[in-house]
């Protein structure tokens, strides 16, 4: 089988991680890639030599792995945090408003400038062109092609950590995955072997289980922390007891605090919609 | 399948674990009367502890060579001193996440994971270190980082709090269980990888850049891995929020991923390498740990230093990794010596921190003795791993040497700091009973004195500890003296 297919979509899973921002989209990319891994491992499988069992064992792990992250963040973003229990009424009201803000304004990382976009794209070129570097360069004895593959997956993982890993769980999450991915190409390009069974199990329980610890990190971030898009700003802000105070809500310019009860019920009998300019950055508790 | 007791010192603590489990669930079941729960909390206590014990006994009496699931399992004597004293801190483990339950009065959920978690920890990591085949070795540790990750991470109630001090904690601890397992992944996949390069090299004798190339990833993972200096971001977070888990991290998986390093590099010829190229990491990564622990000066009068153990066990990690990755028998027994004295030391500063209010003046004793074991002064546990180890930073270069002892006078100078802020703080003395039944009231008083005793006994077992271990230590990795 020729590796290019696999290629192709190993490249286009690692820009899809790099330089997209929705969590499903970033998801889907991370899909791609460890298809392209299961070609690449089909292909460099010596003539004679099955690779049946070891692609079935990848297939299952996708297949786990991407159901507990995508049913999470699909179950996550369904929540509204306005209606979770124990919360303070004041906090309630006051969330309400910044998921209106928040549905009205669209997600974070939709309203990113042309600029940051312009920069994603810049560094997935040169994760591209490094790891065509890389591969001539430190081929470490194993075939041209699969180095390509093995250094993409590797590269692509470790910039989305670096990016991104410290704003964004779902980003963190597939960053994570694509670097033990990585490994994973890592055993079957070099190894002097064929990896065991015992080798391969433990690789795709640990995968598995990474995914169900950050799904339900997410969770944490979504339901303790408050963030609206699964961020890690108003975490690592937390940590250091840096808590946002919620007066940074701005209404119509001028109106500060959370809004009373009857502030509220005025509102509502408003013809004329408020125009709401809060950021949801800003307020949101969880960043 | 050669000795089945070797295959048993592996399983055991798992199905103790799962016995300890089903006596939780029986205290979590309505229908069993309240008079039970105590006699099952005895008997899920007494499940691990003897399931942790018995591993350890196994491990004394078992022959050296079995066979499972087709792999091939070696016990050599410095896996057998580790997991021993491994099982001492992951016991000491289940003591202080017990003594909360004590003090509380009431069930708290993480007791029970905790207790279950230090039963699968020594089952991975008797895995890790008997198991003659580096990947599973590598990836049974990424197991135990996952399990202290999960721990962590794993909250009784997952909801909103208002209060912006319970929030604060609560994001320290999510923040020290994403550090931990993003540096445990990282590190697992760089130990992977270099394994993988130096087993190549096998096959292409004719370039050593490849295996130089291996040695590099190798000793970068074990960093990471281990969490050397500047990787050890989740110490403190994890010291300050979960002090039971903390333990179990700090005082026998870390210890462990210093034993693994040498087991990974102990087949590599050391003649064929610059090992001096690769032990400056465990220098750097030292001084590091000095410089980052005067930052306790900023804070100076917390009555737990957990910034200043974090670093200490930091510290203690990059002098074991420098003789690790000196290529050394000296460094290599020194290394494993350290990593023994680990597993003591660690369990008394936590359980010190946990007995301040209950007993000031017996914390205070346990603190600067488990301070200053993991300094290294003499008579006590760590000094002759230190002497061995500044042996073999003299023979690889005097300048390593200074930089090592540099990074351990900031760490000291720190405590002093510390120590001297302190003093002058006036503690409320709290009611309590006086004598000897204060010191059975609380299992941790008793805990905290037994580790005091053992810091001199280890330091007199040393001598022998050390010539059990020269023995295994002339591998071809170790080409120095």
């Amino acid at each position: 089988m020729p590796v290019f297919l696999p290629l192709l979509l190993i490249a286009l899973g690692s820009l899809m991680l790099l330089v997209l921002r929705d969590g499903r989209a970033v998801l889907l990319g991370l899909a791609a890639q460890w298809l392209g891994l299961m070609g690449t491992v089909i292909a460099i499988t010596p003539p004679g030599g099955s690779s049946l069992g070891v692609v079935s064992v990848e297939g299952v792990t996708l297949l786990v792995c991407l159901l507990v992250l995508f049913i999470t963040l699909r179950s996550l973003r369904s929540v509204r945090l306005s209606t979770l229990p124990g919360l303070s009424d004041e906090r309630r009201r006051f969330l309400r408003r910044v998921e209106a803000a928040e549905s009205d304004t669209g997600p974070r990382w939709s309203r990113e400038g042309l600029v940051d976009q312009a920069w994603l794209w810049g560094v997935g070129l040169v994760v591209g062109v490094a790891g065509f570097g890389l591969a001539r360069l430190y081929n470490l004895g194993a075939r041209e092609d699969g180095i390509l593959a093995f250094y993409w997956i590797a590269l692509s993982g470790m910039v989305t950590l670096v990016v991104h890993g410290t704003r964004d769980g779902v980003k963190l999450a597939a960053g994570l995955m694509s670097l033990l991915n990585a490994a994973v190409l890592a055993l079957h390009l070099l190894g002097p072997t064929l990896p065991g069974p015992v080798t391969l199990g433990l690789l795709s329980v640990s995968r598995i289980a990474v995914c169900v610890v950050l799904a339900y990190t997410w969770m944490l971030l979504k339901v303790t922390f408050m963030s609206l898009d699964l961020g890690l700003t108003g975490l690592f802000d937390g940590r250091d007891g840096r808590w946002p105070t919620e007066t940074a809500i701005v209404v119509s310019g001028q109106r500060l605090e959370m809004v009373s009860e009857e502030d509220e019920e005025a509102e509502e009998e408003l013809e004329e919609p408020v125009v709401i300019t809060l950021d949801p950055k800003e307020v949101a508790p969880g960043g | 399948m050669g000795d089945t007791r070797l295959v048993w010192a592996i399983f055991l603590p798992m199905l103790a674990g799962l016995l300890s489990m089903l006596c939780w669930l029986l205290i979590w079941e309505r229908s069993v009367p309240r008079k039970a729960r105590p006699w099952l909390e005895l008997g899920a206590l007494s499940a691990v502890c003897g399931g942790l014990l018995a591993e350890g006994l196994l491990l004394i009496l078992a022959g050296d060579r079995a066979t499972v699931l087709n792999l091939h399992l070696e016990l050599v004597p410095v896996s057998r001193a580790l997991l021993l004293a491994a099982n001492i801190a992951l016991l000491c483990a289940v003591f202080i996440s017990w003594e909360e339950l004590l003090h509380t009065g009431a069930l708290l959920v993480p007791v029970p994971w905790v207790a279950w978690g230090a039963c699968l920890a020594s089952t991975l990591l008797a895995a890790t270190l008997l198991v003659n085949e580096a990947l599973v070795q590598v990836l049974c540790l990424f197991g135990v980082g996952l399990l202290v990750s999960a721990l962590t991470l794993l909250q009784p109630r997952p909801e909103y709090l208002e209060d912006h001090d319970a929030r604060t904690v609560l994001a320290l601890r999510v923040a020290g269980g994403l550090k931990h397992l993003v540096l445990s992944a990282i590190g697992t996949g760089l130990l992977i990888v270099g394994t993988l390069i130096v087993a190549r090299y096998a096959f292409s004798l004719e370039n050593p850049a490849l295996l130089q190339t291996g040695l590099a990833v190798l000793a970068v993972g074990l960093s990471v891995r281990a969490g050397l200096m500047p990787f050890s971001a989740s110490f403190t977070d994890m010291l300050r929020t979960v002090p039971g888990v903390s333990v179990a991290a700090f005082g026998a998986v870390v210890p462990a991923a210093i034993v693994l390093g040498l087991l990974l590099l102990s087949p590599i010829e050391g003649g064929n390498t610059r090992a001096s190229s690769l032990a400056w990491l465990g220098a750097i990564g030292a001084l590091l740990a000095g410089l980052r622990a005067l930052q306790q000066i900023r804070n100076p009068k917390s009555e737990v230093p957990n910034h200043l153990i974090a670093m200490s066990v930091a510290l203690s990690l990059g002098w074991a990794l420098f003789g690790v990755l000196s290529g050394s028998r000296s460094g290599a027994v020194g290394a494993c010596l350290l990593a023994i004295n680990m597993a003591m030391s660690v369990p008394l500063l936590v359980a010190s921190g946990a007995i301040r209010d209950a007993s000031p003046r017996l914390a205070a004793v346990g603190t600067a003795v488990g301070a200053l074991s993991l300094l290294g002064l003499p008579l006590l546990g760590g000094a002759t791993g230190t002497l061995l180890l500044s042996q073999a930073a003299v023979n690889l270069n005097g300048m390593w040497l200074a930089v090592l002892l540099l990074g351990s006078l900031l760490t000291a100078g720190a405590w002093l700091g510390w120590a001297a802020s302190t003093r002058d703080v006036e503690l409320e003395t709290p009611p309590r009973v006086e004598g000897v039944r204060a010191l059975l009231s609380s299992p941790l008083l008793l805990l905290v004195c037994v580790l005091i005793a053992a810091q001199p006994v280890l330091f007199l077992a040393s001598g022998r500890i050390a010539d059990a271990l020269s023995t295994w230590a002339t591998v071809p990795w170790t080409v120095g003296p």
